[in-house]
Order: structure tokens, then sequence, then C-alpha cells
């Protein structure tokens, strides 16, 4: 059929449809620009509007914040942080936003292209209005070496699951009422307070974990994704060995087996992964080894009843308690 | 509707879009009507073994993106069916089954390298920067300008190669190869700001619909960009109103389109 058709495909038979055609793209140029010069939306006053990356910030935010601040999380806990898809709401909570509060230590790539297309130049990186909630936090397997990208892997800079230990919430709510202040001085001594009643009930709820955790002093463990050494080091925790050869390579036959004989040689009981990786692997080694795996949230919002910080860390440890 | 265009992003995602359309519907023609549909798909395959292939080697992902997608377009164009019984679209489905098994093996010990090949595979529409666009600009107007000129050269040879591959395919046509460069040029360049899933739909869609409704070839061009047009707009406003991945918004668009002019090419009785 389409010898018929398309000899003729250039063909100044039809003159006036290519004609219609380009009046009607100047129209769309035309009334594009048109758009642009329009003025830009006013920003609601009121409320500072703080955009986090992930959950566990926000709640922190919110926290220390009170009733001065917005907050929105462009991450949601049942997401890898390394890859969140972004939506447009990101960009436009990003073009007026405050203060823009990132995990730091690259453990979010996708961020950057968005922050510049929101063209607000007040939460870029090191503007005032930026936070990298990671300054400060003692940050554990730090690699003592420039590492390079064939080495080297999503950590780069160290572990960057560093909200998984409670009490690096004392340098990320620092972090956070910093730039809070930057941007609104006047309420400087309300945020301080904030912080100090925020830490007051983490001090207590950290005490309280400590005594339920007892039990899970030493316990064996392996786990998917490297997001928690931090976890294992405050609670006491024995991370034998990982499923993932290295941070973001999924688990290779060879390594499997690796894996499972160790479990055996260890006897591992309890496998651990974050809920946004795949089950197979950590599925193949329980079967194994007659171990358990336990679906653990890694972040605020992972699971519909982990709504705050605290909630996170007593959904956790009754996870793993339940497993013993 | 209107207010979305106010934003820069949104302007800069539609005028990416914009240019998708009209590219990629041109190539959709003449890529349905030859018969080798996925060769978009081999194409971007073949440029995530180069990115992967930079990984390993440190050297800059997009340039050997670019560079493996000419070499293995060069390829493609000389690796003719000429068996009867074996289609070429076979063929580029080999080369797309073993290009992804290449590009996996090359990353399996390379942490990180699955997320560098994702980032070129499924560049996000939103987070297109200026200088993106500009660079699509030069390359697709470079490449629309050429194909201007030998118009008449090109459109010949999709005619040729629709009606009788095994007899075009015996001898080494220059012309076909310069098809076959340009065309890995605008998927690559498409493939990273918008990601593979978007420019296979903006090839293809626009130009089934078209051919499904219209017997005229300039038409079939017109409307091919015209629904193009009309599916960015549709999956921009969709995603902007519901707060919706966009990229993923734009092919749901793309697939009402089709449903329609499938509808409205059958109660015209006009079979495809």
């Amino acid at each position: 059929m389409f010898q018929s058709v398309f000899p003729s495909i250039y063909s100044s038979r039809h003159p006036g449809v290519l004609a219609t055609a380009a009046k009607i793209l100047a129209l769309v140029v035309l009334s594009l620009l048109l758009f642009v010069m329009s003025p830009a939306a006013m920003a609601a006053g009121g409320k500072i509007k703080v955009v986090t990356t992930s959950q566990d910030l926000a709640a922190i935010a919110r926290s220390v914040g009170g009733d001065k601040v917005e907050v929105f999380a462009m991450g949601k806990g049942y997401q890898n942080p390394h890859f969140v898809p972004p939506r447009p709401s990101f960009i436009l909570k990003l073009k007026d936003a405050d203060l823009l509060v990132s995990s730091g230590l690259d453990l979010e790539p996708w961020l950057q292209p968005l922050v510049e297309n929101s063209r607000n130049a007040n939460v870029f990186t090191n503007a005032s209005g930026y936070v990298d909630a990671s300054v400060g936090v003692p940050l554990l397997q730090v690699p003592s070496n420039r590492v390079t990208r064939q080495m080297g892997d999503l950590h780069g800079f160290g572990n960057p699951h560093y909200w998984l230990d409670p009490v690096n919430a004392k340098y990320i709510s620092a972090n956070i009422v910093n730039g809070l202040k930057r941007v609104d001085p006047q309420d400087a001594a309300y945020f301080d307070q904030q912080r100090q009643i925020f830490l007051k009930q983490l001090s207590g709820k950290i005490t309280g974990w400590m005594n339920a955790a007892k039990p899970l002093q030493g316990l064996k463990v392996i786990a998917y994704h490297n997001s928690w050494p931090y976890f294992e080091k405050r609670f006491g925790l024995n991370i034998v060995a990982l499923l993932e050869p290295k941070p973001g390579i999924p688990p290779s036959p060879k390594h499997l087996q690796e894996v499972i004989r160790k479990a055996k040689e260890e006897n591992v009981k309890v496998i651990i992964m974050d809920p946004y990786f795949p089950r197979s692997g950590p599925d193949l080694v329980a079967k194994a080894t007659g171990a358990k795996v336990v679906v653990l949230p890694s972040s605020v919002g992972a699971f519909p009843d982990v709504t705050d910080y605290f909630s996170l860390f007593d959904r956790q440890i009754a996870l793993l308690k339940q497993a013993l | 509707m209107l207010e979305m265009f106010q934003l820069p992003f949104m302007q800069q995602a539609f005028i990416a879009c914009l240019l998708m359309a009209a590219m990629l519907s041109y190539f959709g023609v003449h890529v349905v009507t030859r018969g080798i549909v996925f060769i978009d798909l081999a194409l971007a395959q073949i440029s995530s073994v180069g990115v992967a292939f930079a990984v390993l080697t440190g050297g800059d992902p997009r340039l050997y993106a670019v560079l493996f997608t000419l070499a293995g377009a060069l390829g493609l164009s000389l690796i003719q069916s000429n068996h009867r019984r074996v289609p070429q679209e076979a063929i580029i489905g080999i080369i797309y089954a073993v290009a992804s098994a290449v590009s996996m093996l090359l990353i399996a010990k390379t942490p990180h390298g699955d997320s560098d090949v994702t980032a070129v595979l499924f560049g996000n529409i939103l987070a297109v920067s200026p200088q993106q666009i500009i660079e699509i600009a030069i390359v697709f107007g470079l490449v629309g300008v050429v194909h201007f000129i030998f118009r008449r050269r090109f459109s010949g040879l999709m005619q040729a190669y629709a009606e009788d591959v095994t007899a075009a395919g015996n001898r080494l046509n220059p012309w076909n190869i310069l098809f076959y460069l340009s065309l890995a040029l605008v998927i690559s360049e498409a493939v990273s700001a918008a990601g593979v899933l978007q420019v296979f739909a903006y090839l293809i869609v626009p130009a089934v619909c078209a051919l499904l409704l219209f017997q005229n070839a300039s038409l079939i061009l017109l409307a091919a960009f015209v629904i193009g047009l009309l599916a960015s707009l549709g999956g921009l406003y969709t995603s902007y109103a519901y707060d919706l991945p966009t990229g993923t918004a734009i092919v749901a668009g793309f697939g009402v389109l089709f449903l329609l002019s499938l509808g409205l090419s059958a109660l015209r009785g006009r079979r495809p």
C-alpha cells in the first residue's frame, strides 16, 4: 500500500496543510511566550516551607519546627532513597521552599536536577536555605582513600543511612535548627526550645529502646543492603554478611552460595532487609538455612503505621524480637 | 491547563516534548513503514553498553553512549537479512537481547554502574536542563536539515525497503547508512532526556495512528506530529494535575490516542 502513498510524501499537492501547521506552531510558541511573561504565582505567607528528601528528615523537621513550619517530604519511606522517581509536585514544592533538607553524602543523586529546575536559588547547595543533615554525624565506613567509580559504590563518602541510629538525631536536628534560624532568625529561641523538648523525649525513648533491645545483643543477622551499620552498632546486633556484594549490586549465584555457607557456619537465624528490595535472594538464603526473613522499616513511612521517628525504632525492635 | 505553562520546568518539559514530537514522529513513519519498530530499543540498549563500558574504563558515559550507538547503527544498517523467512526485526531482536546481556555483564562488577546505566536509559523529562534542550535542538535541527534537503532520497529509501527488503538490502546503500546514523543520533539524544519508554512511544505511536487514519503522505506526517503534540500536552497536564510521574503519563496518553485512532479507522471501515 505504501507504494501509492509515499512517492507523494513531500509533494506540493497539499501546500495548505503545511502552511496551517506552521501557523499552529507559531501560535503555540507565541502563547508560550505570553505565559512566561505573566506574573508568577505569589507564594503564600505564614509558615516556613520546608522540603525534605525523606520522611525521616521531615519527621525531625516537624518536631523542631513546631507550628512555625510546613513540611513536605519528597521521597517516601517505602521507596529506595537512592532512587526516587520525580513528580511535578517535587519541583513545585522546591520552587516555593524556604528550606531544603537533604541527607547529603550523595545519598540522593536524583535531587540536584530537580533543584536546578525549580530555579529557587535560596535552596541551591551552599545557599542559606540548604541543609545537609549529615554535617557533624560520626560516620561509619568512610573509605580511607578516595573511591573511584570502579571500586567505589553508592556509599562513597561513608555509609549514608545514619538516621538509623536514634542518637544521630541529635546532629540531624541541630543541622535543621541551624537552617531554620538562618531563614527565620526571629524565632531562633523557639526552635532551640523545640529541639530541647525533642531531645528530651528522644533520650527517654532511647533508654526504653536500649532496654527493649537487650535480647537482641549479639544477634547474628544477614542484611540485604548495607543500610544497617548504625542500627547494628547502637543496638548491639552482629551483621555477619550482606546479600549485596557491594551496595547497589544484586547478589550473584556465587555470592549467594558464600552467604549461605557463612549463615550455616555462624548459625544465623535472621535475615533483615529494607521493604523496597526484591525478596528472592533473602528467601533463597532463608530456605537453604532455615533462617527467617524480617522486612524492617528503614525509614519513617515505610509501613503505614510507622508515622514518626519514634515509631520507626519501636517497630524495628518489636519486629526483631518477634523473630527470635 | 494554562497555569502549568507559567512554570519554567513545565515549559522546559513541554519544549523537550515538542522537539521529540517533531523529530521522532517523522522517523517513526520511516521505522514503522520499514518494519523495524524495535530498532529504537536495540539502539538504546547498545547505548547502555557504551555507558557500562565508560563506567568500567572511567570514560565519559555520554560520549561512549553516542559512539556505541553510532557504531551499532552502522552495524545494523549493514546487517540486512537476505533470507526470506528471517525478517529484519528478528536480527534487531537478537541485537537487543545480546546488548542487554553484555551491558549487564560489564556492570556486574562495578557498583553504581547500574544507576549510571539507568540514568542514561531513563532520563527524566522533569529533570531536563536548558542546556540539554539546546543540545537536542541543535542535533535535531541538523538531522532535520539533512533529511529535508535529501527528502526524496530518504522517502525513496523508505519505499524501497517497505516493498522488498531482500532486494534493497542486497546492495550497499550509503543513504541507508546515513539514515541509520541519523536515527542513532536522534535516539541517543532523546533517550538521555526522556528515557527509553517515552522515546519508544514518541517514535512508534504517532506514526501508527497517522497510518491508520490517513492515506496521503503529507497528512500522515502532519497527523503524526499533531498526535505527538496532543499526547505531550495531555500527558504533561495529567501529570501536573494529578501529580503523577510525567513520562509515564505521556505514554499512557499515547495509549488513549492509539485507541481513538483505532476506533476512528474502524468506523471509517479502513483496514490498517
